[in-house]
């Protein structure tokens, strides 16, 4: 595995930036399929990885810039030692914690679900943690997961 | 995404195929609106879906609760990846899925 993992691009880190439009999913989609198997993650970790990165991603391209423009900028990082694995999403769009969204009632009937919320409820059942940081005009959120060994 | 649709007697089959995300959700919904007015049964075939985002699943539950005064809705053929996704939000629970 240590072989694997040294090959990953720029010792253990590399970083994206994508226009803030739901099209672009398709190349964050790419990059982070390449990433995973560059560490040979499981593919069900590969997965969990994805819908993670697509849900914040959705939320950027979707809300964080209502006059159009923008970009997001997506990192990814592991850490040989500890064996996480950090997603960073930084974008300049209007100042957005989701984690301060309300969680969905999952056990609420269908039709008294709210349609927010969804999205970083998954994110957060998929990832060990998710924390948020207002850094001047940006808006960064790190997702992090321990990989199995 | 394909779709494809069939109606029969007041029940309209849909059988979708690839990814349902952001992109294609949107697709998917406009579709059903499109073909659900006076049916009395939706059953959507899932079998060839290799992935569901939140987006998606917005779209199945917006439709399950136009269904729910109409005669329901029954999603069929998950395959084991999409239907973590149902579980790990619930949606497993609340729906029929055959």
């Amino acid at each position: 595995m240590s072989d694997n993992i040294r090959r990953f691009k720029y010792n253990g880190e590399d970083t994206l930036s994508l226009p803030a439009r739901p099209e672009a999913f398709d190349t964050l989609r790419t990059w982070l399929e390449n990433i995973a198997e560059e560490l040979q993650l499981p593919t069900k970790t590969g997965r969990h990885l994805l819908i993670a990165a697509d849900e914040i991603f959705t939320n950027i391209s979707n809300y964080g810039y209502p006059a159009g423009g923008g970009s997001a900028n997506v990192a990814v990082a592991f850490n040989m030692n500890d064996r996480v694995l950090t997603i960073t999403f930084t974008d300049t769009g209007v100042a957005y914690n989701p984690l301060e969204a309300g969680e969905p009632d999952i056990n609420a009937p269908l039709e008294d679900r709210q349609i927010g919320g969804l999205g970083i409820f998954m994110v957060r059942k998929l990832m060990d943690e998710v924390k948020y940081q207002r850094d001047g005009d940006r808006n960064v959120l790190i997702l992090s997961k321990k990989l199995d060994a | 995404m394909k779709i494809s649709m069939q109606k029969n007697n007041g029940k309209l089959q849909v059988a979708v195929e690839g990814s349902v995300d952001t992109i294609t959700a949107p697709e998917l919904s406009a579709a059903l609106k499109g073909a659900w007015r006076d049916i009395t049964a939706l059953d959507i075939d899932f079998a060839a879906v290799d992935y569901v985002s939140s987006a998606g699943l917005r779209v199945v539950m917006e439709a399950d609760k136009y269904m729910t005064q109409r005669g329901g809705m029954i999603i069929r053929n998950l395959n084991s990846d999409v239907k973590e996704v149902f579980e790990m939000t619930g949606f497993d629970e609340l729906l029929t899925i055959e």
